[in-house]
């Protein structure tokens, strides 16, 4: 079958269909203002989820062992609040008094459970307060009011509370205010790791699903409950803070403060740059098509497609992550760029035929669109699918998103839109830009005359782009997600170079039951095989805060003059201090039955070149040096979680990329009916794919979840223009095949890309750094699309391919 | 004064036993023979060397080799097993805790728990009851301070001059300006921390190896060179030159109390957690004794 006929064919599809939209325009507008009426009603429960846990991939060994951890040790949610003087005097009675009146005043929040700063720690100054009967929790300052220089004496380089409550250079303290768990969630959360924990062996039968998903169901409102509380929290903390502004800095840190700013951010993102694309799209459309109804109807149509797609997103539950916030914007962008093909094919067809009706101009321009714009869609659906299959569960779930809001989009263009359209009264239409056209057509006559050292001149640009591919690196921190003038940065950063790290990285380690001796908790050779571990953790540059046993003891022997403990001794003061204190200090650290102990130490994220794979290898390989065996300890927690995503990234972005080419080759080739087509129709798109690629190792930006779904969307959308350009190429005789395709769809590419491109490069405004990557690279990558369509593509189509007469 | 001095000499004739062997503290008669095993089995040794994790719960630095270079590691918790003998488990346990009077031990301790179980708790409870905190802490300090001469006499027979300085300084101190020793001015206002030497210590200082492990009765555990310091503590008592009997008596049954009702829990707890309480007490009683004997020598 020839392109030609099945173009015709084709064509009698399409006039049927273009015919029936114009015809059902009443019913589809009555079924749109329906589907409007009910979205309005689910659109209040939308909901972004920005927490930490929607980063990360679940359901896998690492992060049901991390859980699994987190509740032997159960260690304790808090915020840390440095408080920094500003006349640099840390130990005096201002800051004292400072300190007294903060904590105080965090303590009366609801959730708070202990409110912890150097004021109200036991301070010993030697070892036999440990072994008699002395009560350990009446050495505070609190009690014994010591002097500001005792207190200095007794914090310098404390092996626990340096870095935890002070930092090192003792020029700012920490309040660490620890909050309550939440009893109920706590219970469920057990009780759904319970389950969960059989997916390590085997798969989940089908009432363990049913009651994994129940239980999700009644965490769900409490988790929700939780981070509204939490966000109020921060305030309220905050707030407090600003009555001592005037003697102190403060900062605030910790856990999910970091993920609490992330929801403000992306909020205030979705909507700024939701309404900052949407005015920018009107301001184009204005400028190019000089007409208030080209400018009201796409925006309304605009604004119908977000609309259904939050309403849609709302009753199906879906919740916006920091990788999906950017949908609406996206969105918006797309359904555009659908409705300016529609809109330049109508103005052609307006000013080559005047007389005609409304109708039968969207009946016309339908049947000439409907095909190329379906096409597109789907396309750009294939580029979004292709994130399902990345193996990242937050970019699988943006993956999903986007295809829901492409169905929407492909509805609200070919259905809602042209039956708006034929409301209108027809009107003569305006010229377009002359000086474009005529560079369109300069461009034109380049390619014919010379195609095939055009090809050769584009490919040469992106073979320069290319090797920058080799230099793709891939780094991801939750600090540096953020701009470097911005507050949130400025706090979290001093957090986490004086105060011990910001990613929770923990080593649990089974100690050999075989060295286990009669009466003591813990043997000197049990004991040492966790001290060497601890100094190896300790020894890496960034790692922050390191905190094991091994700072008890090392207080210990400090306090003894430096004598160590002997094994007896240490487990007779572990014997000897009230239970509940053992649970309050030790209690994260050591666990009975197995006998584990915990390292924990949190990865300071502002490192200067810090290369967290060549870390946890190196962390690796030094641990099992020093005599454990791999199966006897485990790495957790967030840095392990986020370093195991990272380790995908690349064979995702190979994963996404070879599917995405691989599901456009088969759509190209359905569509045109030809293996040569399809694949000369491919070239510009893999040019600028990779070309992309190779500019993110270029300009040195790491692969994150975020960059990594560059790629396989700006093919998505760069392909639509291929396609537009493909079918007007056979719609005309193949002498003034070039010529048509120029004259009919070059404008509309060029518009659809300048519109699409501009939109994006809004995010460049984002003070939240992968949508500033995210929007300036789709951007670039829609301008070298645009080259390749109007360079390679038709000098290749001239070269090789010839269309018989329409 | 007669029986003093019979019993002081008695423990002084032991001790010339322990001290005439020149071997490291932790290698006693029992052990010699294994000596010449020892070379035999070193190549065996060599062939698995001791690991980081060894040499720490023996007490010793170690370095270990990561990515990030050379880490230097101090002990914090030992068990001070020496771990350069080839010695099977058993062996190792007996060299490591040198206890031939074990039968005579065992037979003192459970003589001593229900002396402590029946009396000596159940009175310092009631002292404890009796007198609050802050007076139980004066009167500590004061006995404290009726044995600062003592400690005077062990720092100058170890030729620490410094120390015993301090002991006359705080003794003089304390006794004055803090009314019979009730108060510890010397540390609060004169910068004067207890220098405490007893005559262990001093005999520790003189490579006097700590012999077997000796329960005596009510005093209980120590080894020799510790129960010479204890007993000759008692004979030389200085509330027995102020004192005559039977004052001497009541003040030393209340210097024993006093010092017992800080202990009376500690003791009680320990007795109740461990399965076999002999060794318990034994066993953090001898590490503590090699682990002083190793690190209080060393330089700072």
């Amino acid at each position: 079958m020839t392109p030609s006929t099945t173009s015709r064919n084709n064509s009698g599809v399409s006039m049927w269909l273009a015919q029936s939209i114009v015809r059902a325009r009443f019913v589809i507008l009555a079924l749109f203002v329906v589907l409007l009426g009910a979205a309005a009603f689910f659109v209040q429960q939308f909901r972004i989820d920005a927490s930490a846990e929607t980063l990360l991939v679940k359901n896998n060994a690492l992060y049901i062992k991390t859980q699994q951890a987190n509740q032997r040790f159960s260690p304790d949610e808090f915020i840390l609040v440095a408080y920094k003087p500003r006349n640099g005097e840390l130990f005096s009675s201002t800051t004292f008094a400072d300190l007294t009146a903060l904590s105080e005043q965090y303590s009366k929040l609801e959730r708070v459970q202990s409110v912890t700063s150097m004021l109200n720690v036991p301070l010993i100054a030697d070892a036999s307060a440990l072994t008699s009967d002395v009560d350990v929790s009446a050495l505070t300052w609190q009690k014994q009011q010591y002097s500001a220089a005792q207190m200095q004496q007794l914090l310098s380089d404390h092996p626990i509370f340096t870095d935890l409550l002070l930092n090192s250079a003792q020029t700012a303290a920490a309040i660490q205010i620890v909050f309550k768990p939440d009893a109920k969630l706590t219970a469920l959360e057990s009780d759904m790791l319970a389950i969960e924990r059989h997916t390590l062996q085997r798969e989940l039968s089908a009432e363990e699903q049913t009651a994994l998903t129940e239980l999700q169901d009644q965490a769900d409102p409490l988790r929700q409950a939780l981070v509204k509380q939490r966000q109020q929290e921060i305030a309220q903390i905050e707030k407090i803070n600003q009555q001592v502004q005037q003697r102190a800095q403060t900062f605030t840190g910790g856990g999910y403060v970091v993920a609490q700013h992330l929801v403000d951010i992306i909020t205030s993102d979705l909507t700024v740059f939701g309404s900052a694309i949407a005015g920018i799209i009107a301001l184009l459309l204005l400028l190019l098509y000089r007409s208030i109804r080209w400018v009201v109807f796409p925006v309304l149509a605009c604004a119908a497609s977000v609309w259904l797609t939050l309403g849609l997103f709302a009753f199906l539950d879906i919740r916006a992550t920091v990788i999906s916030a950017n949908f609406i914007a996206l969105q918006l962008i797309l359904t555009l760029a659908v409705m300016i093909h529609l809109i330049g094919a109508y103005r052609d067809i307006a000013r080559n035929d005047s007389t005609a009706t409304q109708q039968q101009r969207v009946a016309m321009t339908l049947q000439q669109k409907l095909a190329p714009c379906f096409y597109a869609t789907v396309t750009t659906s294939v580029g979004f699918g292709s994130l399902i299959f990345s193996g990242i569960q937050p970019v699988v779930d943006f993956g999903f998103m986007m295809l829901f809001a492409m169905l929407i989009t492909m509805s609200v263009s070919l259905l809602l839109f042209p039956a708006l359209l034929s409301l209108l009264k027809s009107k003569p239409e305006t010229a377009d830009y002359a000086i474009l056209s005529t560079s369109l057509q300069a461009i034109r006559r380049l390619v014919e005359r010379a195609p095939l050292r055009t090809v050769f001149a584009c490919l040469l640009l992106f073979a320069l782009l290319l090797p920058g591919i080799t230099r793709l690196n891939v780094e991801n921190s939750f600090i540096n997600y953020f701009a470097t003038d911005t507050q949130v940065y400025q706090e979290l950063k001093f957090i986490d170079q004086e105060f011990g790290g910001s990613t929770p990285l923990d080593i649990v380690i089974t100690l050999d039951p075989a060295k286990t001796k009669a009466d003591l908790l813990l043997s000197a050779e049990q004991f040492n095989q966790l001290h060497v571990a601890h100094a190896v953790v300790a020894e890496f540059a960034a790692t922050g805060n390191v905190t094991s046993l091994v700072n008890f003891t090392t207080l210990a022997t400090q306090l003894n003059d430096g004598k160590p403990l002997t094994e007896y001794e240490l487990n007779s003061i572990y014997q000897l201090l009230d239970q509940k204190v053992v649970n309050q200090l030790v209690g994260a650290y050591l666990t009975e039955d197995p006998l584990q102990v915990r390292i924990a130490t949190r990865i300071q994220d502002t490192t200067e070149g810090l290369n967290r794979e060549l870390l946890m290898q190196q962390l690796n390989q030094d641990l099992q040096s020093v005599g454990l065996k791999a199966e006897d300890y485990s790495l957790t927690n967030l840095f392990v979680l986020y370093q195991d995503i990272l380790s995908r990234l690349f064979d995702s972005q190979i994963m996404t990329l070879g599917l995405v080419y691989l599901g456009m080759a088969v759509i190209l080739l359905l569509i045109f009916r030809s293996l040569k087509i399809a694949l000369i129709a491919l070239v510009p798109n893999v040019c600028t794919t990779l070309g992309i690629l190779g500019l993110i190792g270029w300009l040195g930006i790491p692969l994150d979840i975020m960059t990594i779904t560059i790629a396989a969307i700006a093919m998505g959308i760069a392909i639509d223009d291929t396609i537009h350009f493909v079918h007007s190429y056979f719609k005309a005789p193949a002498d003034t095949a070039l010529k048509n395709a120029f004259a009919h769809t070059g404008m509309a590419m060029l518009f659809t890309s300048v519109v699409i491109a501009a939109g994006f490069a809004v995010f460049g405004f984002s003070s939240f750094l992968p949508s500033v990557y995210f929007g300036l690279l789709t951007a670039a990558a829609m301008i070298m699309a645009l080259a390749a369509d109007l360079t390679i593509l038709p000098a290749l189509l001239s070269r090789f391919v010839k269309p018989k007469a329409a | 004064m007669k029986t003093a001095t019979v019993i002081a000499a008695l423990f002084l004739f032991t001790l010339s036993g322990c001290a005439s062997k020149p071997a490291p503290p932790d290698i006693t008669t029992a052990e010699t023979e294994q000596q010449t095993t020892e070379a035999a089995a070193e190549s065996e040794a060599a062939a698995e060397p001791i690991t980081a994790t060894e040499q720490l719960s023996s007490g010793k630095t170690t370095t270990i080799k990561t990515s990030q270079g050379n880490i230097e590691i101090q002990p914090t918790v030992v068990d001070m097993a020496s771990r350069d003998d080839p010695a099977t488990p058993e062996d190792e346990a007996a060299e490591q805790y040198n206890d031939p009077l074990e039968g005579w031990n065992r037979a003192m301790f459970g003589f001593n728990h229900a002396a402590y179980s029946y009396a000596l708790i159940p009175l310092a409870k009631g002292y404890e009851y009796v007198l609050p905190d802050v007076v139980r802490s004066k009167i500590g300090n004061a006995f404290s301070n009726i044995r600062e001469p003592l400690s005077l006499l062990n720092n100058l027979a170890a030729g620490e001059v410094k120390d015993a300085g301090t002991n006359l300084g705080r003794f003089l101190i304390n006794s004055t300006v803090g009314i019979l020793g009730l108060f510890d001015p010397a540390t609060a206002w004169f910068d004067m921390p207890s220098a405490k030497q007893s005559l262990a210590d001093t005999l520790a200082g003189y490579n006097v190896s700590p012999g077997p492990y000796l329960v005596l009765p009510i005093l209980g555990q120590n080894n020799v060179r510790g129960s010479t310091s204890v007993v000759s503590g008692v004979l030389l008592d200085p509330l027995r030159q102020i004192t005559s009997p039977p004052d001497t008596y009541y003040l030393q049954g209340v210097d024993a109390v006093d010092t017992f009702s800080d202990r009376a829990r500690v003791y009680e707890e320990l007795y109740q957690q461990a399965d076999d309480p002999y060794l318990y007490f034994r066993n953090q009683f001898l590490q503590g004794v090699k682990r002083d004997d190793a690190f209080n020598n060393q330089p700072e």
